[in-house]
């Protein structure tokens, strides 16, 4: 039951982009349109899940002090077995997913909560944690190709990985009004940089009010 | 020490396993994943040459880097595979040169530069102001968009050369032909093996009893400068020949030009070679080659 309280967490409290401030690199990297953002959000929950439950299964037996090595080892093996099963048996997967694959290896939210909860935590609550922590992941690289997308192209709009067939695409912003700035690296710096003041804003009003009923 | 061991030991267990799991997985997906690839291949081939069902790779030589693989499609003509770099990334796309020496099809493989902008090399607009052109152009950049597509068209180019190359009777005679401007008299040049710590030797040729023939690629001030040197068994450069160059007029080309040669040809092993004055940075890299190839030669020896 409990752990089944800590996977309705607040997306905002821990949230590990704009909360915690992990996986950054590939946040700012991939985020320029929706399609990007949600084939890199459910790449992440799937691996994140499993590397956490195989964490918390060998727990008790890795040595303490090389426990860092062997997650790696084990995040790295995962991810590349995940990635030639997706190639061989997926192609569709692979054609929308197939770059950023090899990019969760490197991503510091796998290995963060490998360290910080699944080490310390039983199987079941490891595979919500890493459920959760994957979708709060998605849900930011959302929010912010959202708004690149949409500044930068005046577009919204998502397709289906499998087939490419458009699932919706709307014109909000005129052509001539659009800001490609935002598709370049310092669209990703600006917005990012905008939406973690928004979250923190929104945390600490959040604290102040706990602190007040204290 | 104990402990060490212990830890050593579990993190070699650990490394084993999923080494052997690695191995495991890919021993039953290379086949596969290999077998989807051509597929895709052939399918986005056939874009460029849709009547076209069997296509077969060919050797070429291509020294601005940019043409990746060449496709022989039938009697048709050929496919190029390139890759240049774009305004952000690189830009991946195919194009197809019809036997009658025209633009057969063009289609952008991969493409991540500026919305409204460097994007456009994938319009259809770009696409049909190029298909239908005869291979010497001119080929049209994009106003407003020079730099993808300038380097689209650079792309382009490189496959015409190499065309080009294959359809005037294909690159080893043209190897050939260079060989025999130093070794006149030689009937067959074999490869041999040699040790090179400088990377600049590409291969070695032992021209019969005359001497050895050593292909040398170094970095010019703009490109990389392809160029064979010859030796004979009397130690002297038997001759030198530029088949790659592609430098500034009247300063780095001066390489390819008589005096230079004539500065080097005839000279023993020993040197020393001169560098050009005003040249300075084209010659010394030659030079440099020349060098390597002279190490490489005794090497064999």
């Amino acid at each position: 039951m409990k752990s089944l309280m800590k996977f309705s967490l607040n997306l905002l409290k821990e949230n590990p982009v704009f909360g915690l401030y992990l996986g950054i690199c590939s946040t700012l990297a991939i985020t320029t349109n929706l399609n990007n953002a949600f084939g890199m959000g459910v790449s992440v929950i799937i691996i994140l899940t499993i590397s956490n439950i195989i964490i918390s299964a060998i727990r008790k037996v890795t040595p303490d002090e090389i426990r860092i090595p062997v997650y790696i080892v084990v995040i790295a093996t995962l991810v590349k077995s995940v990635e030639l099963l997706i190639r061989a048996y997926a192609p569709a997967i692979d054609a929308a997913l197939g770059v950023f694959i090899p990019l969760i290896v490197v991503n510091c939210i796998i290995l963060g909560r490998a360290e910080a909860f699944a080490s310390k935590n039983g199987i079941v609550a490891s595979a919500l944690d890493g459920l959760n922590m994957g979708l709060a992941y998605t849900v930011s690289l959302a929010a912010m190709s959202l708004i690149r997308e949409l500044l930068a192209t005046g577009f919204i709009s998502l397709s289906n990985p499998f087939n490419d067939q458009i699932i919706f695409n709307i014109h909000i912003i005129p052509s001539d009004y659009i800001i490609p700035l935002f598709k370049e690296p310092i669209g990703a710096f600006l917005t990012f940089a905008f939406l973690a003041a928004g979250v923190g804003y929104i945390r600490a009003k959040e604290e102040a009010k706990l602190a007040e009923v204290k | 020490m104990k402990k060490t061991i212990t830890l050593t030991l579990f993190l070699a267990f650990v490394s084993a396993l999923a080494g052997g799991i690695l191995a495991y997985v890919n021993s039953i997906t290379s086949p596969i994943i290999e077998e989807k690839k051509m597929a895709v291949l052939r399918e986005s081939l056939q874009v460029i040459f849709p009547n076209t069902q069997t296509f077969t790779e060919t050797t070429f030589v291509d020294s601005t880097g940019y043409v990746v693989t060449v496709y022989q499609a039938g009697t048709d003509g050929y496919a190029f595979r390139v890759k240049v770099q774009g305004y952000a990334n690189p830009i991946e796309f195919l194009v197809g040169i019809k036997s009658d020496s025209t633009i057969g099809g063009f289609s952008v493989t991969s493409v991540n530069d500026t919305p409204g902008i460097g994007m456009k090399v994938k319009d259809d607009a770009f696409k049909t102001s190029l298909v239908g052109k005869s291979v010497d152009g001119p080929f049209d950049t994009i106003s407003g968009a020079t730099v993808s597509s300038g380097a689209v068209v650079e792309g382009i180019k490189a496959s015409v050369e190499v065309y080009k190359a294959i359809i005037q009777g294909g690159v080893p005679d043209a190897l050939k032909t260079n060989q025999l401007k130093i070794f006149p008299n030689v009937t067959s040049f074999t490869e041999t093996q040699f040790t090179d710590p400088s990377g600049f030797v590409l291969k070695a040729y032992k021209a019969d009893t005359s001497g050895y023939i050593l292909s040398v690629r170094v970095a010019g001030f703009k490109a990389n400068i392809d160029f064979l040197i010859g030796i004979k068994t009397d130690n002297t450069v038997a001759g030198f020949v530029v088949t790659s160059i592609k430098e500034t007029p009247g300063y780095g080309l001066k390489v390819s030009e008589a005096p230079f040669i004539n500065s080097v040809v005839g000279k023993p092993i020993t040197g020393p070679f001169d560098t050009i004055s005003g040249a300075t940075s084209t010659s010394s890299s030659v030079v440099k080659g020349i060098e390597a190839a002279i190490a490489a030669y005794q090497s064999i020896k």
